[in-house]
């Protein structure tokens, strides 16, 4: 007799082809209503079509086109600042959560800074911040990071803070001591909130680096599609806006693996 | 018979939720004494504080005043030698059923291989075996109850504290684990201190039931149960004794207020 | 949450003034820092242009910008949602571009929606609505989803067919979660109106604070983001109070 719980699957291949067709299957339905729209509104300017995208891109790759860097070099450098921002938020944003979930006087005391800080549109400082840091990596980078933080230290504090007193409890008995009660119960129990506040959190990096590439334009795929938009290069501006969607919906589905991945034992971690 | 477990006037007070609310004396005046090998349960109104009781002997709470004393010394906290079962939230849903069972074990301070080897003995002896690559969230309510007492044991603990255990499954599920509990303790003799709302449950599985009252609470009275064991639920109930004591009970717990 | 006790408010206000004043030291003493303003220079430049009639007058073009654009995401929005949350199929084929969509900037789409419809207010109320729509979907569908069949059951067993059972049942079962997510919606709307201000110049508050940073006008730039802020912030209490306000038998779920 099974035992309860084990569940039958179809078999591996057919589930592989399943999940590879719901993973393509909007980018086809994009990509063929934008080739419609192309053909349909004849705007070479507004809409181009996919196929002159794709030789601008080429271009771009090669770093062709003049006075823009190459395509290469650019997504290097946007995934980077985009990597640097999410592993600070991530950090401090766990540490910082669980330090607001688990210790009341710190909650109390911090607590509202952080919810005030919240609905703040991160983005109206940032013209302030690249005053004080400049047009260089940096100023991205700690948009970036304040956009992620935020999400992650309320998801980790909401997470934290519910954890079961009874589970605490019974790890106590067994011998769990203070250390090990955070890392070893608090931070599993509290991994699947956890987790979907990071989820939010890479977003968050990705919109802030990209948004402030694009603002204060100097480098990276935000700086290709401004520069494509002033020199009304709609096709660049398209590659740009498909780097940064690629670059997004790969980092979005690697972080869903890897989540599924740890939270193997949830019934809803699936 | 040696005292495993002694209280004296215990008294446990609760400050308001509030700045403004009034303090909540949880527990008035409680006097206990356990010995090595009995089964006691501990019976009251809701919100008499038995749980809270436990939670005190368990190390998890401390005490307002009082004499609150296992082995001799008094309790500071938690132990693997004051085991402890949970009504719910007991298990680790990020381990294996085997790893939970365990975590129990790995108080012991046995050697790896043996570990495990042990944690599969307690495993077979709650009759999981053939799920302990499951995880918690896979078992049924009874099932995952079984792993917490089979983890809870394995800790090898002087005395084993049961809140409720069987307070969230349906009455079959739980006559039935109530009579694997008593094959079990028959084999082991633990030490065991039994909370529960039911005045079935107390009445067939202990030696004495503790009666306590409303809050504040003190002990409106210890009840002995002469039914000899090995205890089959027939007997129990067809003992010429079982509708008075039953009766019993229940007139303490429906007494108004001091 | 609601009950605030007094230990709560002064550990929050003591909050605030240790952040102020390491806020403060920072800017003074830290060279890499010096360029921000400092703590009371902020609160000085914020206070000057909450009383200044221009922000107010940039406030309004752009508050009308991003009313039109969350009004236009939350009437599409909940419908989609709803009907995704009761129908399966419709689940499964919106589902998938919704997430593909997710980690794409709504803010820099501004720039497609300029190429096409020029500078003016109809491409930015449709990139606000871009960045608000998920959300509202989202949570409109995990509330129809989340609809207790019974309450269905009930409405059919009064003769109420699908539309009137969409209406009458799963929109208000639904409710709290769909406020929850106008309330996210909320905050992701204004970055982007601000985000799209600040690319694509013209009129606005975005384009009213960048102004000031192409003259160097440091402190107004602070004093610009930081009464944004606040303004942000009153638009989320009063959102919240409004909401608690007007649907009392939903017991403070928003």
């Amino acid at each position: 007799m099974r035992p309860p719980g084990a569940t039958s699957q179809p078999r591996l291949p057919a589930r592989i082809a399943r999940g590879i067709a719901k993973l393509l299957y909007p980018f086809v339905v994009l990509g063929v209503a934008w080739w419609g729209l192309a053909g349909w509104l004849d705007r070479p300017f507004a809409v181009p079509t996919p196929g002159d995208t794709w030789d601008r891109a080429i271009d771009l790759w090669r770093g062709d086109i003049f006075g823009m860097a190459s395509l290469r070099k650019s997504l290097l450098l946007t995934v980077t600042r985009i990597a640097l921002a999410f592993a600070l938020a991530a950090t401090t944003g766990v540490i910082v959560g669980s330090a607001l979930g688990r210790v009341r006087w710190f909650r109390q005391m911090f607590g509202p800074l952080v919810v005030f800080g919240f609905p703040i549109p991160k983005l109206a400082i940032y013209p302030g911040i690249v005053i004080a840091l400049g047009l260089g990596m940096s100023s991205k980078v700690v948009l970036g990071y304040l956009e992620a933080f935020f999400p992650i230290v309320l998801a980790t504090s909401a997470a934290t803070s519910q954890v079961p007193e009874k589970l605490l409890w019974s790890a106590r008995s067994v011998g769990y001591g203070r250390v090990g009660l955070v890392t070893g119960v608090v931070l599993p129990a509290a991994a699947p909130g956890i987790l979907t506040g990071l989820r939010v959190g890479l977003v968050g990096a990705i919109i802030g680096v990209f948004l402030g590439e694009m603002i204060f334009p100097s480098s990276g795929v935000g700086a290709i599609m401004v520069g494509s938009y002033r020199t009304i290069d709609a096709p660049g501006v398209y590659v740009a806006v498909a780097s940064i969607s690629v670059i997004g919906f790969v980092a979005d589905q690697l972080f869903l693996s890897g989540r599924r991945r740890l939270l193997h034992w949830s019934p809803e971690g699936a | 018979m040696t005292e495993i477990l002694r209280i004296h006037n215990l008294h446990k007070v609760f400050p308001g939720k509030r700045r403004r609310d009034r303090p909540v004396v949880a527990i008035g005046d409680v006097d206990l004494d356990v010995s090595a090998g009995e089964f006691i349960s501990i019976v009251g109104p809701s919100g008499c504080g038995k749980s809270t009781l436990l939670y005190i002997i368990g190390g998890f709470l401390k005490s307002s005043s009082g004499v609150v004393e296992f082995n001799g010394a008094p309790i500071t906290g938690p132990a693997p030698a004051r085991g402890i079962v949970f009504q719910a939230y007991g298990l680790f849903p990020w381990k294996t059923v085997l790893g939970n069972v365990e975590a129990g074990v790995a108080t012991r301070g046995l050697p790896r291989a043996a570990r495990r080897q042990e944690a599969r003995r307690f495993l077979d002896i709650v009759g999981l075996s053939d799920v302990e690559r499951l995880y918690p969230s896979a078992l049924s309510g009874g099932m995952q109850q079984r792993v917490a007492i089979a983890r809870t044991l394995a800790q090898d603990p002087e005395l084993l504290l049961m809140d409720e255990p069987f307070g969230a499954l349906d009455a079959q599920t739980r006559a039935q684990l109530q009579t694997e509990l008593l094959d079990i303790w028959e084999l082991s003799h633990k030490t065991v201190v039994f909370v529960t709302h039911s005045v079935e449950e107390a009445i067939f599985l202990s030696d004495r039931v503790i009666v306590l009252g409303h809050r504040p609470s003190i002990v409106r009275e210890v009840i002995h149960i002469p039914v000899p064991r090995p205890r089959l639920r027939e007997t129990v109930l067809e003992h010429p004794e079982y509708p008075a004591l039953n009766r019993r009970v229940w007139d303490l717990l429906e007494a108004p207020a001091c | 949450m609601l009950t605030l006790d007094r230990r709560q408010v002064v550990l929050g206000l003591l909050g605030v003034a240790v952040l102020g004043v390491i806020w403060q030291l920072a800017t003074t003493h830290v060279t890499r820092m010096t360029t921000f303003p400092n703590t009371l220079e902020a609160g000085g430049a914020a206070l000057a242009q909450l009383v200044d009639p221009e922000f107010w007058r940039q406030l309004r073009v752009s508050g009308f910008r991003w009313a039109c654009g969350l009004g236009l995401a939350v009437g599409i929005g909940v419908p989609i949602g709803l009907v995704m949350g009761r129908h399966r199929r419709v689940h499964a084929v919106v589902d998938p571009l919704l997430t593909a969509m997710y980690p794409i900037p709504k803010a820099s789409l501004i720039l497609l929606f300029v190429l096409l419809w020029g500078a003016g207010n109809g491409a930015r109320i449709v990139a606000i609505a871009t960045g608000a729509i998920i959300p509202v979907i989202v949570s409109s569908y995990h509330g129809a989803a989340g609809v207790e069949e019974r309450l269905l059951w009930s409405g059919r067993s009064l003769g109420w067919r699908a539309g009137r059972s969409m209406l009458s049942v799963v929109f208000p079962a639904a409710l709290p979660q769909i406020l929850n997510g106008i309330r996210i919606a909320i905050s992701i709307s204004i970055f982007v109106l601000v985000g799209s201000e600040l690319l694509v110049r013209g009129s606005g508050i975005g384009n009213y604070l960048f102004n000031f940073y192409d003259v160097g006008q440091n402190s107004k730039v602070w004093g610009t983001a930081l009464a944004l802020a606040i303004v942000g912030w009153l638009l989320d209490s009063a959102y919240v109070a409004v909401v608690r306000l007007a649907t009392p038998w939903m017991d403070g779920q928003v």
